[in-house]
């Protein structure tokens, strides 16, 4: 990659600091568990669970750069997920189905970008509200229960459905390949175009963008649309993987959408991140998980060691920042 | 006689800077001490080490014929030496009292005695000729105000040693007249203060002697009425001084800009017109409606605009982006608080206001960025190692060339400048006075906010002066003195 084109994601310094930091955690994992971690099935299961979290990261990041923040990605999740599910099982063709749930996944996250820029309400409220909202919705919507499309009695949709969360296409399973596109598309949207030099101006400094001609509201708008849109990406493919929507998939995601962008190098103050470091982010994450897993270590410590590190990562930006300052 | 302070052969080393050589200064009681020097000279670092925000890395510090150590900047509070900083270090939603006295407060029976601390308070503000509640909450105060409370907290500590750096960057004149009587009472009591100012013409009415330290060397230490001001300032910039401002031959020709009416909360203006090739000043107090007027026509901040005309054609000015697209750039006062992205490289702010322009079909072109971006730094003379070095490593001259770059790039008809060389050291000034110069003479219509008397007197063709909102005379610079301006100003 293009250096400059970096200049504004975390400095190839702490950029290759983490990846640093990943390869280290595969080495180690290796060792230990004796070689089956780094067996190709293995590998593959790793990026596979990664999967909902990196989708979430990557909405979280536009959003953090902007100075921002989404705690409701969770809640998009569910909801994104028992939507197309519940529209498949009323005999909607999937695509369309897909549509819709996207349409109103970009519609909630409108509404925390209108209730942020428009409203004023700080962002961490708007979301913990929208949080707790759209899991209402989502609970209403599947009546408190999950919405199966197994027991579906058309079983070619079935099969469809289920094909877009464990299917495979030249041995990559199809949402890893739905990962990596997206991906690929808002990476570009961050680093090469007008829309993505918005976001880091008005995460950088939002009066001097302002005075400078450029639609703050729009700008902010479209990162919660885009952590909406990814959310329910998110919710899609869960609910394909288990061939079932659950009305509490995604219940503290918000967590996991956070930390691997932070893990990544994105700024919890605005102005600073990237997309792939919060895929290495996501992959670090996974990583852990998956080793501790087959190391059998105790999910409680689990949970000790994955908080530790976030606020790990983040005191080491936070440090290095200053030092740069002073 | 002992000094009140001296220090001897004081060197500070930064990673791969020394920032000072080898410098030694002294103090005597009841003495003024002006330091001057550009920006970056090493002034700031100076009095940085006598509070004990640095340490020296050699040298010594003799206060009151005893060496001494200082940790800390709370060590030489203790010890009496005060700095009052260019920046505000105030709690905003503290009252003016709590802020002075913070974590030394009154107390009584292990509570705080708020009666005889907001009664301190008043004593202290008084003596600075302010009549403020002490209970008034710091961000309700004007920034003329906070700096007056800086100042208080300061005395409050009944100092031996203060130092002012920029005391009065933000102070009007009659502010600054209160703040000088402070200054002689502060004298008379045996008080010697170092004074940092860029403001020259005000440490004639004030100091005692002068140094002058350029590249992190002392220059020389003189009484001050042995040496004359553009001796001064040659010795800041290491060569001649010819003249403050630039001579300029102007070719103003027919109105560019006119607004029929102006008027929101804070301003109400009438028929204001910008000629091209003109350098308009707006001169006035501080709350006079001469920011706020700049915000409004800007579409910064909301006004009931009727009938604006640019370049003859109806304009529209609702919001920033119709301002900028209808040919208005806006420099700000403040660079770092609305001006600048710091974290943010030179490129990135240069094109700041450009990203349409520099994009097709969405996607925003690097190498013309970079083009643009070099082609400014290099008719503007930014010193900058890169076009991708962060903004916030750079002087104070080259942020506001980079502010002013950002707006040559459009297609510019009128471009505000508000307090163009506010903190701006003398060598960057003349530059940045240049380049004003350079661009009325491409037809551009300038609106100029200064503070500066002299500067608008240097600088432009036609002032009006402004008070609680409206205009409250319009002079021609050929005729203007300092005293008519003040008068309608006041």
């Amino acid at each position: 990659m293009n250096k400059h084109h970096n200049r504004h994601t975390p400095d190839l310094l702490s950029q290759g600091l983490v990846f640093g930091v990943l390869i280290c955690l595969t080495l180690l994992f290796t060792v230990f568990t004796g070689g089956k971690f780094i067996k190709v099935t293995n590998l593959i299961t790793i990026v596979s669970q990664v999967v909902p979290y990196a989708l979430l990261g990557f909405g979280m990041t536009f959003v953090l750069i902007i100075g921002g923040i989404d705690l409701s990605v969770g809640s998009i999740l569910g909801f994104g997920g028992i939507i197309c599910a519940k529209m498949i099982t009323l005999g909607i063709p999937i695509w369309l189905s897909i549509i819709i749930s996207l349409c109103f996944g970009a519609l909630v996250g409108f509404i925390n970008g209108y209730c942020v820029t428009k409203l004023s309400v700080v962002p961490f409220i708007v979301t913990l509200g929208t949080q707790f909202a759209f899991r209402g919705l989502t609970q209403l919507i599947g009546d408190g229960k999950p919405v199966s499309i197994q027991a579906m009695k058309n079983k070619a949709v079935v099969t469809q459905f289920i094909w877009l969360g464990n299917g495979e296409i030249f041995g990559i399973p199809v949402p890893i390949i739905i990962m990596i596109i997206t991906g690929i598309i808002l990476g570009i949207l961050l680093s090469k175009t007008a829309y993505g030099r918005r976001v880091y101006a008005v995460g950088s400094n939002e009066e001097a963008a302002r005075l400078s001609g450029i639609n703050i509201i729009n700008t902010k708008l479209i990162a919660y649309i885009i952590s909406g849109l990814t959310s329910t990406i998110a919710g899609i493919l869960l609910a394909a993987k288990l061939a079932s929507a659950q009305s509490n998939a995604g219940t503290g995601y918000e967590l996991e959408g956070i930390a691997v962008a932070v893990i990544g190098g994105t700024s919890v103050t605005g102005g600073v991140g990237g997309i792939l470091g919060t895929v290495i982010g996501s992959f670090i994450m996974g990583v852990l998980r998956n080793g501790l897993n087959l190391l059998k270590v105790n999910a409680f410590i689990q949970m000790i060691v994955i908080g530790s590190i976030i606020v790990l990562s983040v005191w080491y930006d936070t440090h290095r920042r200053k030092k740069i300052q002073l | 006689m002992i000094k009140l302070l001296e220090m001897q052969n004081v060197t500070k080393v930064f990673p791969g800077v020394v920032a000072l050589g080898n410098v030694s200064l002294d103090l005597n009681y009841g003495e003024v001490h002006a330091i001057c020097g550009e920006n970056g000279a090493g002034k700031s670092t100076l009095m940085k080490i006598l509070s004990g925000v640095y340490k020296a890395t050699v040298g010594k510090i003799i206060f009151e014929g005893h060496p001494i150590i200082l940790n800390n900047t709370r060590s030489a509070q203790q010890l009496g030496i005060s700095i009052i900083f260019q920046e505000f270090n105030l709690c905003e939603h503290l009252s003016i009292s709590d802020n002075i006295w913070l974590d030394r407060q009154p107390k009584k029976f292990g509570f705080i005695n708020d009666k005889k601390m907001h009664q301190m308070t008043s004593e202290i503000l008084s003596e600075l000729g302010l009549s403020i509640d002490p209970r008034t909450l710091v961000n309700n105060l004007s920034v003329s105000e906070q700096q007056m409370v800086e100042i208080a907290r300061a005395i409050s500590f009944d100092s031996k040693i203060l130092v002012l750096d920029e005391p009065t960057a933000t102070l009007t004149d009659l502010e600054i007249d209160n703040l000088f009587d402070v200054i002689f009472k502060l004298k008379a009591k045996g008080v010697g203060m170092f004074y940092i100012s860029h403001r020259l013409d005000e440490l004639s009415k004030i100091a005692d002697r002068v140094s002058v330290i350029r590249n992190g060397q002392h220059i020389t230490t003189r009484n001050f009425q042995d040496i004359t001001l553009d001796d001064i300032v040659s010795l800041m910039v290491g060569r001649p001084f010819a003249d403050k401002y630039p001579k300029f031959n102007r070719h103003i020709s027919q109105v560019k800009l006119h607004v029929k009416e102006l008027k929101n909360s804070t301003v109400h203006i009438k028929d204001l017109t910008v000629k091209s090739g003109e350098i308009l000043a707006l001169a006035g107090l501080i709350g006079s409606g001469r920011t706020e007027l700049a915000r409004a026509l800007f579409g910064v901040d909301y006004a009931e605009i009727k009938d604006v005309t640019l370049d003859g054609y109806p304009a529209d000015f609702k919001d920033p982006q119709s301002s900028i697209k209808s040919g208005l750039g806006y420099i700000t006062e403040d660079r770092k608080k609305d001006g600048l992205a710091l974290n943010m490289n030179v490129e990135e702010n240069i094109n700041l206001a450009h990203i349409p322009n520099l994009s097709s079909y969405g996607f925003f072109s690097e190498t013309r960025a970079k083009q643009n971006a070099t082609k400014y730094i290099t008719n503007l003379k930014i010193k900058t190692f890169s076009i991708y070095q962060p903004v916030n490593t750079l002087s104070g001259g080259n942020q506001q060339k980079i502010v002013l770059a950002k707006w040559l790039s459009n297609d510019i008809k009128i471009l505000i400048f508000d307090e163009p060389t506010r903190g701006i050291d003398v060598g960057a000034k003349y530059e940045v006075y240049e380049l004003i110069n350079k661009l009325s003479s491409t037809g551009i219509g300038i609106i100029m906010i200064s503070s500066d008397l002299p500067e608008i007197l240097g600088m432009s063709d036609r002032i009006l002066v402004m008070k609680d909102g409206s205009i409250t005379g319009e002079l021609d610079t050929k005729t203007a003195t300092q005293e008519a301006i003040l008068n309608l100003a006041i």
